[in-house]
């Protein structure tokens, strides 16, 4: 069809129409895939909030009492306070190290950059299961015995690369004559740094921190392996699941959901 | 006393110009801290694992009798065909699955999401940073023999008895590695998309190109990448799926319960090692084979 001749108006209405339909069963499709991503979330707290023990429908009624529970119980506070500690140190040293190794990534250029590269992208890809029994290997091996130090060791291996690469996609666009300019108006390189290069990298600098502690906070795979006698959240959840079905479990899930949409408004606040 | 401060902070500032003067010096302070965390806790527990997966136990000892006999048991028992060949099949259905039902959505939201784009992404990536072993709890809570799913079945009259298949089998596996994958199939896809230049889908429509073909020789090429990106993720971490098989799955033969089988009750490190060597093969596969043609780097 030539562009000197514009498509007859049939034409045209049936060409809209198709776009019309084509784009309300993806809206369709969307919305249910939404809500498909969302079920199990909301089951979880609709039902920490129900009376009956088990979680089926009818609904019984609502109650408090699961929470009430929960906060009898000492094991599932210390596991959220161990979650909480253990997420804290892994935020602090995982976004130092991932933002120093990307300023390495992203300012510098040397020979085995490319393995660099390698070993950074590897740790992200491994399933969570092997990291978790290789360390466990190794931390029996070496004779060092298991606690939330070796957790926060083991999570620091797959929440660093990660903030890495987040902090690098910031770096790369970020604009050097920025820096240039600082300079040649006096500013020492400290100051430059202090002052133009570390305000501008802040937001993925702080995205990349958030990053780090909602990993680590829902790590289950490498705490599970290489924790000792005190537990994080997620291990201390699914243990209960094997053992009970109580309701409270659902209340301490609803709480571990909580932390972590607390954090992602956090961060999301943070990306605009 | 503010004098030294400001002395101090001078020739702080002064060490640190010198110090960042040196091209080598700044990249070892960088690069230094990621490399030794990365060579020491990455590397070095794959090597164990490599190593000990050579070895034989002995009344809950390791001991040096180095053999390869650990990789034939690997392959070779029954229980340990099953499992890699379940684990194989679910871990492709999944991601072709996932590749099927993120598509539509992606689509949607590069080329009809308009001013809504990032907060249509925001919703979706929402999920994926809770907890996963509470939302796979979720769905055993959904799937169960007396749970949301067969209740709201029986209210509506389609069921009369509940179902007790839905929950430890084949199928939940599947769903639990469907759902908790999604996200990454969807945000690489959607990058991909995003990329497509509306002109080019006007000029094949222009020129002549149906709809069905526009898709198939424009907009499915130009997602490749990102569709690689989703697959890497979700086949490898399907493969390597522990908490899914094990809440959903029952006793379902899965490669990641196996493994932690032989690293709990069953007390035979140097099998589990061996069967995560395996695993850990089938993973460097898959990458070697699909990072080439992939964007990995821009799902951040």
């Amino acid at each position: 069809m030539s562009t000197d001749n514009p498509p007859s108006t049939k034409e045209n209405r049936f060409s809209k129409a198709v776009r019309l339909v084509e784009r309300h069963w993806m809206r369709v499709w969307a919305v249910l895939v939404i809500l498909f991503l969302y079920t199990p979330i909301i089951v979880i707290v609709l039902f920490s909030f129900e009376k009956g023990s088990f979680s089926g429908f009818p609904w019984d009624g609502f109650t408090l009492e699961w929470y009430q529970t929960l906060l009898e119980t000492p094991s599932a506070i210390n596991a959220t306070i161990n979650s909480l500690w253990v997420a804290l140190f892994v935020t602090f040293f995982g976004t130092v190290l991932g933002t120093l190794g990307a300023i390495a990534l992203v300012r510098h250029n040397f020979r085995l950059k490319q393995t660099y590269r390698m070993l950074v992208i590897a740790p992200m890809t491994i399933p969570g299961l092997i990291l978790g029994v290789a360390l466990l290997m190794m931390f029996n091996y070496l004779e060092i015995s298991r606690s939330l130090r070796t957790v926060i060791i083991g999570q620091l291996v797959f929440v660093v690369p990660f903030v890495l690469v987040t902090v690098s996609s910031r770096l790369a666009g970020f604009d050097p004559t920025l820096e240039e300019a600082a300079r040649d108006l006096g500013a020492s390189k400290w100051t430059t740094y202090r002052r133009v290069t570390l305000p501008l990298l802040a937001p993925g600098i702080i995205s990349g921190a958030l990053f780090a502690f909602t990993l680590s906070f829902d790590d289950f795979l490498i705490a599970f392996f290489t924790s000792g006698v005190e537990n994080t959240l997620p291990v201390y959840i699914f243990s209960t699941i094997q053992r009970s079905q109580s309701p409270v479990i659902n209340a301490i899930s609803t709480v571990a959901l909580v932390i972590s949409m607390l954090v992602i408004a956090v961060s999301l606040y943070f990306r605009n | 006393m503010a004098g030294s401060v400001k002395q101090t902070s001078d020739s702080l500032s002064n060490s640190f110009d010198e110090f960042t003067d040196n091209e080598y010096i700044t990249l070892i302070a960088t690069a230094g801290p990621v490399l030794l965390l990365e060579g020491i806790f990455f590397l070095g527990p794959l090597f164990i694992m490599f190593m000990i997966s050579t070895m034989a136990m002995e009344n809950y000892n390791l001991i040096h009798d180095y053999g390869l006999s650990n990789f034939i048991d690997g392959i070779t028992k029954h229980q340990n065909i099953s499992a890699f060949k379940t684990t194989t099949i679910i871990a492709t259905l999944s991601t072709i699955s996932t590749g099927i039902i993120a598509f539509p959505i992606a689509y949607f939201m590069a080329k009809y999401g308009g001013q809504y784009k990032n907060q249509l992404a925001a919703i979706v990536i929402v999920p994926f940073w809770t907890n996963y072993v509470v939302r796979i709890f979720g769905w055993r809570i959904i799937l169960s023999k007396d749970g949301v799913f067969n209740t709201i079945l029986m209210r509506i009259g389609i069921i009369n008895e509940p179902l007790s298949w839905i929950l430890n089998s084949r199928f939940a596996i599947w769903l639990g590695l469907v759902y908790l994958w999604l996200p990454f199939m969807i945000l690489p896809l959607y990058s991909s998309l995003e990329n497509i230049d509306d002109v080019l889908l006007e000029a094949a429509r222009d020129l002549g190109a149906s709809r069905i073909a526009v898709f198939t020789r424009v907009i499915l090429p130009l997602s490749v990448p990102g569709l690689l990106a989703g697959t890497i993720f979700v086949f490898i971490f399907s493969m390597g799926a522990f908490v899914v098989p094990s809440l959903l799955g029952g006793g379902i033969p899965f490669v990641g319960t196996r493994i932690q089988y032989e690293f709990g009750f069953g007390a035979d490190w140097p099998a589990g090692a061996a069967l995560g060597s395996i695993l850990m093969f089938i993973v460097v596969l898959t990458l070697g084979l699909l990072l080439r043609h992939a964007d990995l780097e821009e799902l951040f």
